[in-house]
């Protein structure tokens, strides 16, 4: 409230709908001046606040203020966006986000709807990979199918419900048919195919990497090749479903704000958060969790979360 | 507790109302709650939705449903139906009153968080508390409080946690 | 096999003061955070996480070790002195350690929660050390028919927690398998029984339930007696005699010694427990006091017996080195914790994993060497901690109460950073306060608000897996068929002891006096 007031007193541009009676304004030309709030909508410690954290160290130093993470997880990750949406159109709340948070929004009436947010950039896509164990009849692209199709759901792949929903879609393109199980988390979907208690599990790259030569890497599931580097630490050339004409699954990170914010705020924070990411120490650090920086501006993570919500609203009553 | 004080308990309340403060008595009253519970989860469209493993949504709540239905069936007709448990026994008006009292005023203090602020509420919370249950000296009561929420905001600091500070601090802060 | 030269290199990294000095501020970190109810080891090391970016390898390692041991003892600390576990694998202990508390007995009843815990945590980091690939070929057999079982063999091991009236135990059960299933569907992540309250989606979460079912319930206890003797004396203000000048009679090495059926109980469960992936330090204490009750029933576990303080925090103490097998033998984490020590580990380069063996010896026998000292800091820590927390039974009720309740309130905020988790634990502190008055016991509560939602996630995985067939999906395998006429034994032995249990305290009781087998209902 007091933050509000100090900055009514500045600027002319009128943030719209806001909760805050009167028509507070706000800065764009200072911006950012004052501390940044970072939403985590996830438990501490999973690969969104690890993201959050990275990118918050570098906040004093490329964005010239502060960036604060805020864990507010609960109710598949609402709890937290709808703490966005409680806070005003200033820019100085942001939260990360994956295809989790749309995938709640999106299979459930919530108080917090798929277009509540503005996005301000991508900071990271990953491509999820389907992996089996070395030596079995579906270890590469061409026999899983040849098998799938032989034995039409017969092959049993585990995954996280964003990840499964990668297999669900490719899946569904190539005309296959499998036995999809959504695990929480990836580590129960890999325990049980290293057990061979399932055939498959779609995971993450850096699991895919964790696994080294337990497993094999049968196809890339993502929306875009592996990077030479990525292909490099999985052993090999993984095949890229978009190389056969399928579409794969984007699993974007996501940076958002409250939707009604000022443009001009979104793309200065967007210059910040960039800087951040093309900062050497930022890099290092994120290579270092198995993950890599691709970056996208604010125009075209706008597209790419509104295509995500789309193919998810195609293919998650498959998984229902 | 002693066998003694259970014994003079339940002769004591034996006369009023002593059907509703059996085990019988008492399992009557959740079996109208659960069954409560049981109607609104079947007639509600999304206990009946079939997913894709076939079965229902709502199959596994009422099983949870069913099984309480069952064990306070079996409570209302064991051996032990009406039997008095002796801290049932000694509930009174007042021990409801503080029980709910205690509750509201825990939830009328967390909202007071965003209005004085965290530690101006807690240290109001816990002197207020302890000087209403009789404690004295007050010095060490309104310390306690003070001690408590200066130790909790200095956690919440350290962790991260997001306490609204009030307007106390923000006057100091300008 | 182990090249000396690493390991050597590997002591004088640990033994370096700078490492020294972070493992022990791990320690009373975690020993602090612990005994704060709703805080727990997992978000603060998630947050020290960063901190240890510019750390070296070890430091970084003694730091997140420390937290994490420090903070599973920390639990019993609060457990003990005010009946409210800091932290949720810490419920057990309440049940004998705050008797002991209550008896003045607070100072043996926090040593032996101490040493029991360090014994159980050494003998399974040991356990770890030696096995760790063996152990780790083991937890992959079980799948999701295996896990089935083991948790209907837990679940009939832990028939004992239901207390001496067989339906009210059943009755608590039943509540907790009910709150289980509000939240998600856990095959199709559908929202399910959530009253139409968006916020439950994702169910509730133990920590609320905890601090409400124990915390505020047995404050909420605390204050009616408060002001009944109050009332009682017509309102004269008074100053509460303390109930005890003095914190207690330290634990002998004797009676720490006559506890080694409980220690060897919880460090046998815990460690199994901890190796399996989504089961966790609760499900140790829990299962390790189960059995350890089950086990003698000649002691009267429950009725503030130290055996009981062991065996519970032997439980949930002994799944912290098994919990990193997991991440070691295929660098996959089978815990947040192991998680978040995995990340610790790669952002100093280091990729955890079967191969860590030969790519990075150095750093492996650093994490193993710090898994060990780690436990004699936390016997110091621990140690200095129970001596303060021994004099808190001196604390004056009326002032012990707001501070509790304070203590609750900002705990299960902090816990998630959400609202909802405050109401929440307001209205489990009337469902706690009213199971108190009406006898029911918690224990089976939480057993099966732990256990239902794994066993219905593994029982419909199975059945997706075998594609509905249900004989399939339940013997899938020897093991599976194995552990479920397992079960079907321990199930017989355990009637029959009951049995004969009730028998003899029949007899007993009727031979004492007439009235308290069977009293009579009131009079009609």
């Amino acid at each position: 409230m007091f933050k509000t007031l100090k900055m009514a007193t500045v600027s002319v541009v009128v943030a719209t709908g806001m909760t805050l009676g009167g028509g507070a304004a706000f800065a764009a030309d200072d911006y950012p001046s004052q501390a940044i709030q970072f939403i985590v909508p996830y438990s501490a410690g999973g690969g969104q606040d690890r993201w959050a954290r990275v990118i918050a160290s570098g906040g004093s130093e490329h964005l010239g203020q502060s960036i604060n993470v805020e864990v507010r997880p609960g109710a598949g990750s609402t709890v937290g966006w709808a703490h966005l949406l409680s806070q005003p159109a200033d820019g100085y709340t942001m939260m990360i986000g994956s295809l989790s948070p749309q995938l709640s929004v999106l299979s459930e009436e919530l108080p917090v709807t798929h277009d509540d947010i503005a996005i301000v950039n991508i900071v990271s896509d990953f491509n999820v990979i389907l992996m089996s164990l070395p030596g079995s009849d579906w270890a590469d692209w061409d026999s899983m199918v040849a098998y799938a199709e032989a034995n039409p759901g017969a092959l049993t792949i585990g995954g996280t419900v964003a990840q499964a929903l990668a297999v669900a879609a490719v899946f569904d393109q190539a005309g296959l048919e499998g036995n999809v199980i959504t695990y929480p988390g990836t580590a129960a979907a890999v325990t049980d195919m290293l057990g061979g208690h399932i055939d498959m599990a779609v995971v993450t790259p850096a699991s895919a990497i964790g696994l080294g030569d337990q497993a094999v890497s049968v196809a890339n599931l993502g929306a875009r090749p592996n990077s030479d580097e990525m292909n490099a630490q999985l052993g090999g050339d993984v095949p890229w479903v978009g190389d056969m004409g399928y579409d794969g699954l984007p699993q974007p990170r996501w940076i958002g704000v409250h939707p009604d914010t000022p443009v001009e705020i979104i793309d200065k924070l967007d210059e910040g958060i960039r800087a951040i990411l093309e900062a050497p120490s930022t890099q290092s650090l994120i290579r270092a969790l198995g993950e890599e920086v691709i970056y996208q501006d604010r125009a075209s993570a706008q597209a790419a979360y509104d295509r995500a919500g789309d193919t998810i609203r195609t293919y998650l009553p498959l998984l229902q | 507790m002693s066998a003694s004080r259970k014994g003079g308990a339940m002769s004591r309340r034996r006369g009023m109302s002593s059907v509703w403060r059996s085990n019988r008595g008492i399992a009557m009253m959740l079996l109208v709650l659960v069954l409560a519970i049981g109607l609104s989860i079947w007639q509600s469209d999304w206990a009946h939705r079939v997913l894709r493993d076939g079965f229902r949504l709502g199959g596994f709540p009422m099983i949870g449903v069913g099984l309480m239905v069952l064990c306070i069936g079996v409570l209302m007709f064991d051996r032990r139906a009406r039997l008095i448990e002796p801290e049932v026994a000694s509930v009174t008006l007042l021990s409801v009153v503080v029980v709910l009292g205690g509750l509201v005023l825990l939830l009328v203090i967390f909202q007071l968080y965003w209005l004085l602020g965290f530690a101006p509420s807690v240290t109001l919370f816990v002197a207020g508390m302890a000087l209403a249950l009789g404690f004295r000296p007050v010095w060490i009561a309104l310390a306690t409080g003070a001690g408590t929420a200066l130790a909790l905001s200095l956690i919440a600091y350290l962790l991260g946690v997001p306490l609204p500070h009030g307007p106390l601090l923000a006057l100091v802060n300008g | 096999m182990v090249d000396m030269a690493h390991v050597i290199e590997a002591f004088h990294l640990v033994f370096a003061f700078e490492t020294m000095a972070w493992i022990l501020l791990g320690v009373v970190v975690g020993v602090g955070v612990g005994a704060m109810p709703g805080l727990s080891p997992a978000p603060a090391i998630a947050l020290l996480l960063p901190l240890t970016f510019t750390l070296s390898l070890p430091a970084a390692l003694g730091l997140l070790i420390g937290v994490y041991k420090g903070g599973v003892y920390g639990g019993a600390i609060s457990a003990i002195s005010f009946a409210t576990p800091g932290t949720a694998d810490a419920a057990t202990t309440v049940f004998d350690g705050h008797k002991l508390m209550q008896r003045g007995q607070g100072k043996k009843a926090l040593h032996i929660s101490l040493y029991s815990s360090v014994t159980a945590d050494v003998t399974s980091d040991i356990i770890t050390i030696i096995l760790a690939p063996t152990l780790a070929l083991i937890a992959l057999s079980f799948g999701p028919s295996e896990r089935l079982w083991l948790i209907v063999l837990a679940v009939t091991l832990l028939g004992a927690l239901s207390g001496d009236h067989f339906a009210k135990g059943m009755l608590a059960a039943a509540i907790g398998l009910f709150l289980a299933t509000i939240g998600s569907d856990p095959v199709t992540m559908v929202p399910r029984n959530t009253f139409g309250q968006w916020w439950l989606m994702d169910g509730i979460h133990l920590v609320p339930l905890i601090i409400g079912l124990f915390a505020v319930a047995t404050m909420l206890e605390k204050l009616v007696e408060l002001i009944r003797d109050r009332a009682a004396r017509s309102g004269a203000p008074q100053i509460v005699p303390p109930a005890f000048g003095k914190s207690g009679e330290p634990l002998t090495f004797r009676e720490y010694l006559s506890c080694w059926k409980e220690m060897l109980i919880g460090t046998g469960i815990g460690s199994f427990v901890g190796i399996l992936p989504g089961l966790g330090a609760t499900v140790g204490a829990f299962l390790s006091y189960g059995v350890a009750k089950q086990m003698s029933p000649e002691k009267n576990i429950g009725s503030g017996r130290l055996e009981g303080v062991a065996a519970s925090e032997a439980g949930n103490n002994a799944t912290c080195g098994p919990t990193l097998i997991p991440l070691l033998a295929f660098g996959i984490p089978g815990s947040t914790i192991a998680a978040l020590l995995g990340g610790a580990l790669a952002i100093q380069g280091v990729q955890a994993g079967p191969r860590m063996f030969e790519l990075y010896p150095v750093a492996i026998y650093a994490l193993f060497i710090i898994l060990l000292v780690s436990n004699v800091f936390n016997l110091f820590i621990g140690r200095f901690f129970a001596g303060i927390y021994a004099r808190l039974a001196v604390v004056p009720p009326p002032l012990l109460v707001p501070v509790v309740l304070i203590m609750a309130l900002f705990g299960a905020y902090a816990y998630q950073n959400n609202h909802y988790d405050v109401y929440l634990v307001l209205g489990f502190g009337l469902l706690g306060y009213f199971m108190k008055v009406f006898n029911l016991p918690v224990a089976p509560l939480i057993i099966t608000f732990i256990l239902a939602p794994l066993a219905e996630e593994s029982l419909r995985r199975a059945l997706m897996i075998n594609r509905g067939d249900w004989m399939a999906a339940l013997f899938t395998s020897n093991l599976a068929i194995a552990l479920a006429v397992f079960c079907v034994v321990v199930t017989i032995v355990l009637a029959r002891l009951q049995v004969n249990q009730r028998v003899k305290t029949l007899a007993s009781v009727r031979s004492d006096d007439g009235e308290g087998g069977e009293r009579p209902g009131p009079g009609h």
